[in-house]
């Protein structure tokens, strides 16, 4: 039972041209990333202060950078924590809006109350603005434990700020499900509130989380870059697609592959991870499904 | 529905209580300040440092400061910037009508894309438009907004030229220094900036339009007015298009801390003498007064617009009751 | 879908009428009503056109990457600040495009007594400022008055020993000081006239936005954000100058936006560049950067923290050493390890000179011998200092200390973010880990109380840029001397960072500050550079220039390592046709 519906899912998704196409191309670009030993001959750390803005050419396909590193290996070495920046930070707005959405629509109530104030204020407040200010605070801890290349406290930055509408999502399945006849069942014969909320209605809500996790991934994606445009991104030398737009805006005239690229890399990734999550609202959701 | 109005008034008041609190003490944690200015410049003694800080109150514990703050607010007064000693009200208000002309312009036109971009992709579902319009609404929406920029200003102003040599159209600023004023000028210094946010979230409203129109095609009262026989111009613009329309109002709605936020980039790569620029530049120097000027009034604003919103739906969906 | 049209319309309509209500101006002082005409005195048109004849008239227009404060420089906080108050503000005293302190206002530098307590200056007779009040004693007595007032935010330092200003007539001032102030040549570099307001609401004088001073420019507009326009003062000294019709301040986002714009040439001036900038402007037709002559004598350096930066403001390093710099053959080594030159020319295309002595430049230079660059030597050192690789990763370890330290240094500045990965990667070539910590500008350098890392010394190493200004006096004092380790029992006041203590450097600072005599302050001063070499609490990189660019039509274009920077000569701008 359980197969086939994956099954039908999978075959509703395969019906959504653009999410395939999306999604192959993440693949490759996923794989090169993680064999991006073998992808590149450079190192992306090495420099050649001698050949600094060099032009694309066969040697150096997305030519050099401002101190001479291979554009091409730094996209790829960059491509992981960008990846992986996303990655986190998603998690956390998953975790945090999920449990947030649960209690507050499985108790009703004054929990939900609060919680639904605690998510009003973080909507009320401009997030890019607040963002900003959260880069600069978390810079200016200067953490003694700050190791190279450390994106951990970016991703959570951008992940406590990113939770919001997994919240009123679950929340309001959660709402809809407690009444349904399985859940108040399972509350006749004994379960405890932990495994009704989490054994019986989180499951449920599963689809949609797994859609505003996508969207939530290529969002963050872009929040990364922004924030390191800005200055506070994840600390050079290790590049990020983000960071290595940084200091470009003056480079614009002498070397704009150096603009051009890490950009392009982000905007194929994120409307990439927005088609593949575009085709799995539609394979998950039956509703939008019996409609075509 | 007055009872129910009162309530969420509090709450909102209530709601910007609290972020203030987590904004100030935020921003006042964070070292440096105007007093660092002072601090590479030998010339300026330890008394005199001591001396300024005690003019500005920041010898004062957070707490405090805090306290005085929130007094001085009641009072309508919203301190000094430390930087420009005006203020920090008066440096919001000098900035704010570039903002909202930016943010108007800006709407308009996104309006003008996304709604008849909208209603033909939903009206001809799966058709050549359909496809292209939707496809250029995902690449929109998957745009870093600050890289769009700056490729703009690439092609068409470092690379595009007139026949005199001018840069096709201005990169930054509102108007041409030193030219006498002009709305052609004006509109002219809009157009990059304008098209940089329009097509970001004229994606995102394209998008939520068609799927909301083709929600609406498939109601019954729609199949009803069809089947009265009705024109199929007046079902769609009388019945479904108003219907589809209102779920659009709440979005721009919600949308307003994200359109401010592009404000933030936009007004930052096209030197837009606006509150984004504002902000960032006080930020850098926690000049907290301007920080938290910008910041309440943008939340104000937006659970304003919460607000707002909620009453639009009340009246315009008489099934919505408030109690 | 009506009311949505409504509601865009009133919002459009009331962006509108806002915009046309902005406040046209910040007020200023009545302008007199018909502006003089200077034209009959000044070079009677003459039949040959001779091409380098300044033509009178034309705009300019510099751009910042800065708004400005204040114009006021009893409120000034950033160098934005004092350069634009410069095309307004004078003063008694000023320095030249090479670093040296001329008369502006006087007639002469201030004649001193035998004993160092009296300085006397004679005002040129017949000044105005911009409102057509003469410049008198009176004024230098109330800029005294100004900076030492209860709302000023200027630096007392110097002004607070000054016992007394006499008025013997209306233009002759002689001030008596309590104490021998040795960089007193320093004193009066800006007069605020009595006109300006009253004291006791300094900070919201009409001047701040808009100075009377005498200086070529005053404030004719300033749109916040925007742009500010100045017009000639009709009152200037110099007959028939400035010539130029007016000069406006174009506050830009950034300098990349600022660099594109001279390149399109819709700005003619573009203030602070950097030396990564040389590239661009040479590849940009019609643009040339002008430098200060003789440099800044600022060098942009390494602080090395001798203390361990888990102890919060040590006093003495000794009692708690850092694991790793408090050793001076590390210090050595590292400096050995860094390939100045090449720093240089490939960051900085060979335009600068490589940092050699903390004193580079102006009346009291020390050249001091360059570094050494050995990789070799760098190596020996550690070794000998026991510090090897024992586990192969490529990274010096002692006693279980890994050598690996962090480099903190100002976010968003690309030169510097270059150097600290280059310096990563020479110091990787001997075996030390460079970590990238970076931080706003303003968190870098914040003070004592508001927990500034270097004041209380959290940092490895420090990346910024500084200088001993024309009279080295109170940089060498705040920065070398031991008194000005800051620690919570001074209050962390000083900006000794390195928490450097040597008892012969504390005295040759010591005794130059009490003596009026160069020659021998001279000397004390070069022995303190030669000593800091020794000692390396800091190795100076390169020596920084003031940097700024402008369209080669303008003439006369020119920078100076002082206050006034781009504007020392703006009366003499005009723009080749």
């Amino acid at each position: 039972m359980k197969n086939t519906l994956l099954r039908l899912t999978f075959r509703r998704f395969l019906r959504h041209r653009m999410a395939v196409v999306g999604s192959i191309i993440l693949l490759v670009i996923v794989f090169l990333i993680v064999f991006a030993p073998f992808a590149s001959r450079y190192d992306p750390f090495e420099q050649d202060l001698l050949n600094r803005f060099q032009p694309p050419s066969a040697q150096h396909w997305m030519g050099t950078d401002d101190l001479g590193r291979d554009m091409w290996a730094r996209i790829l070495y960059g491509g992981r924590i960008s990846l992986s920046v996303g990655l986190l930070s998603m998690a956390v707005a998953i975790v945090v809006g999920s449990l947030v959405g649960l209690l507050s629509g499985f108790y009703g109530g004054w929990v939900d109350s609060i919680l639904s104030r605690i998510t009003e204020i973080f909507l009320s407040i401009p997030r890019l603005f607040v963002l900003l200010a959260l880069g600069m605070f978390l810079r200016s801890l200067n953490l003694p434990y700050v190791k190279a290349g450390s994106f951990a406290p970016i991703a959570f930055v951008i992940g406590v700020l990113s939770w919001m509408s997994v919240a009123r999502l679950v929340r309001g399945s959660t709402l809809e499900l407690r009444e349904r006849e399985f859940v108040v069942a399972a509350r006749m014969i004994g379960a405890t509130n932990m495994r009704l909320m989490f054994q019986h209605i989180l499951p449920n809500v599963f689809s949609p989380i797994i859609v505003s996790a996508t969207l939530g991934l290529a969002g963050a994606i872009i929040s990364e870059s922004g924030l390191s445009y800005l200055g506070f991104g994840v600390q050079l030398p290790t590049p990020t697609w983000g960071n290595m737009l940084s200091n470009t805006q003056n480079q614009m005239m002498i070397a704009p592959w150096t603009v051009i690229f890490p950009g392009l890399m982000i905007f194929i990734v994120v409307i990439a991870i927005n088609y593949m999550g575009d085709g799995l609202r539609d394979a998950l959701d039956p509703r939008h499904f019996t409609r075509e | 529905m007055t009872q129910y109005l009162i309530r969420r008034l509090i709450q909102s008041v209530l709601t910007l209580f609290v972020i203030s609190i987590i904004l100030f003490g935020l921003i006042s944690s964070v070292p440096g300040g105007i007093m660092s200015a002072y601090e590479e410049n030998p010339d300026f003694s330890a008394e005199d440092i001591a001396r300024i800080e005690a003019k500005y109150g920041l010898n004062d514990p957070v707490p405090v400061r805090y306290a005085k703050w929130v007094m001085n607010i009641l009072k309508g007064d919203w301190g000094n910037s430390f930087v420009s000693k005006r203020p920090a009200i008066q440096e919001v208000k000098d900035r704010l009508p570039n903002t909202l002309i930016l943010m108007g312009s800006m709407l308009v036109v996104t309006l003008l894309i996304a709604i008849p971009l909208g209603i033909i992709s939903a009206i001809k579902q799966y058709s050549l438009f359909d496809h292209i319009s939707t496809t250029i609404a995902f690449a929109g929406q998957s745009l870093p907004v600050f890289w769009f920029g700056l490729m703009l200003i690439i092609i068409f102003h470092v690379t595009l030229r007139r026949p005199d040599g001018r840069p096709l159209l201005p990169g930054s600023g509102m108007v041409t220094l030193g030219a006498p004023p002009s709305l052609g000028d004006r509109i002219e210094h809009l157009i990059l900036p304008v098209t940089m946010l329009a097509l970001v979230s004229a994606a995102g409203y394209m998008r939520y339009l068609r799927s909301s129109m083709l929600d609406v095609i498939h109601e019954d009262y729609v199949r009803t007015a069809r089947a009265k026989g009705l024109r199929e111009r007046m079902v769609l613009y009388r019945h479904a298009l108003r219907n589809a329309l209102i779920p659009l109002v709440t979005l721009i709605g919600l949308d307003l801390p994200s359109l401010f936020g592009g404000a933030l980039f936009t007004e930052t790569i096209f030197a837009w003498p606006g509150i984004g620029r504002l902000y960032f530049n006080a930020a850098l120097k926690t000049d907290y007064p301007v920080v938290m000027a910008v910041l309440l009034i943008y939340s104000a604003l937006i659970l304003a617009s919460n607000l707002l919103v909620d009453i639009f739906y009340a009246v315009l969906d008489p099934r919505i009751r408030y109690s | 879908m009506k009311s949505l049209k409504v509601l865009l319309f009133v919002m459009l309509a009331a962006a509108m009428i806002l915009a046309a209500c902005q406040p046209s101006q910040p007020a200023k002082p009545a302008e007199p009503s018909a502006p003089e005409q200077p034209a009959a005195t000044e070079a009677p048109a003459e039949p040959t056109v001779d091409p380098n004849a300044p033509v009178k008239g034309g705009t300019v227009i510099v751009g910042t990457p800065q708004e400005p404060g204040t114009l006021s420089p009893l409120l000034a906080s950033g160098t934005i600040d004092d350069v634009i108050s410069s095309f307004i503000v004078e003063g008694l005293v000023g320095i030249d495009a090479k670093g040296n302190y001329v008369p502006v206002l006087a007639e002469d530098l201030p004649a001193i007594s035998e004993d160092g307590l009296t300085l006397t200056y004679k005002i040129k007779p017949g000044l105005k400022f911009s409102n057509g009040d003469p410049v008198t004693c009176a004024d230098v007595q109330f800029t005294k008055d100004a900076i030492l007032s209860d709302l000023s935010g200027a630096s007392t330092s110097g002004y607070s020993d000054i016992d007394s200003i006499e008025c013997p007539d209306d233009l002759t001032v002689v001030v008596t000081l309590a104490d021998v102030y040795a960089p007193y040549l320093r004193l009066f570099q800006y007069i605020v006239p009595r006109s300006a307001g009253d004291l006791a609401t300094l900070d919201t004088w009409e001047y701040n936005r808009a100075p009377i001073g005498t200086g070529p420019w005053m404030v004719k507009e300033w749109i916040a954000g925007d742009h500010i326009t100045l017009v000639p003062n009709p009152n200037y000294r110099e007959e028939g100058k400035p010539y130029l019709d007016s000069v406006i301040v174009k506050i830009l986002p950034s300098r990349e936006v600022g660099i594109q714009l001279l390149g399109t040439g819709e700005i003619t001036v573009l203030w602070d560049l950097t030396e990564a900038d040389f590239p661009t402007i040479e590849s940009m037709e019609g643009v040339d950067w002008a430098g200060a002559y003789y440099g800044s004598g600022e060098n942009e350096l390494l602080v090395f923290n001798f203390a361990d930066p888990a102890v919060d403001a040590p006093a003495d390093p000794a009692d708690a050493p850092h694991p790793i710099l408090y050793d001076l053959r590390v210090r050595q080594a590292i400096q050995y390890a860094i390939d100045k030159q090449k720093i240089v020319d490939a960051l900085l295309y060979g335009n600068v000179k490589v940092g050699s002595t903390v004193l580079p430049t102006g009346p009291f230079a020390c050249p001091q011998e360059k570094s050494e660059y050995s990789v070799e030597k760098a190596k020996a050192l550690l070794d000998e200092a026991g510090w090897t690789d024992t586990d192969g990763d490529g990274i010096r370890e002692k006693d279980g200390v890994k050598m690996s330290l962090k480099i903190t240094s100002t976010t968003g500045n690309q030169l510097r973010e270059q150097t600290e990965q280059v310096l990563a990667q020479m110091l990787k070539d001997v075996g030390i880990e460079l970590v990238i910590d970076n931080v706003p500008s303003d968190v870098l350098f914040a003070g004592w109380d508001s927990n500034g890392l270097r004041k209380h010394g959290r940092f490895d190493i420090l990346l910024y840029t500084t200088g001993p200004g024309t009279d080295p006096d109170s940089h060498l004092f705040s920065n070398y001397h031991s008194a000005r380790i800051p620690t919570a029992e001074n209050n962390g006041s000083g900006n000794n960072f390195s928490r450097y203590i040597n008892a012969d450097v504390d005295k040759w600072i010591d005794d130059a500050a009490f003596n009026p005599d160069m020659d021998a302050r001279h000397e004390a001063y070069c022995k303190v550079a030669a000593q800091i070499n020794k000692d390396l609490p800091r190795v100076f990189l390169y020596e920084r220039l003031v940097i700024s660019g402008y369209r080669t039509n303008l003439q006369n274009f020119q920078v100076s390592p002082g206050f006034a920077d781009f504007t020392i000569d703006s009366q003499n701008w005009w723009l080749k046709p």
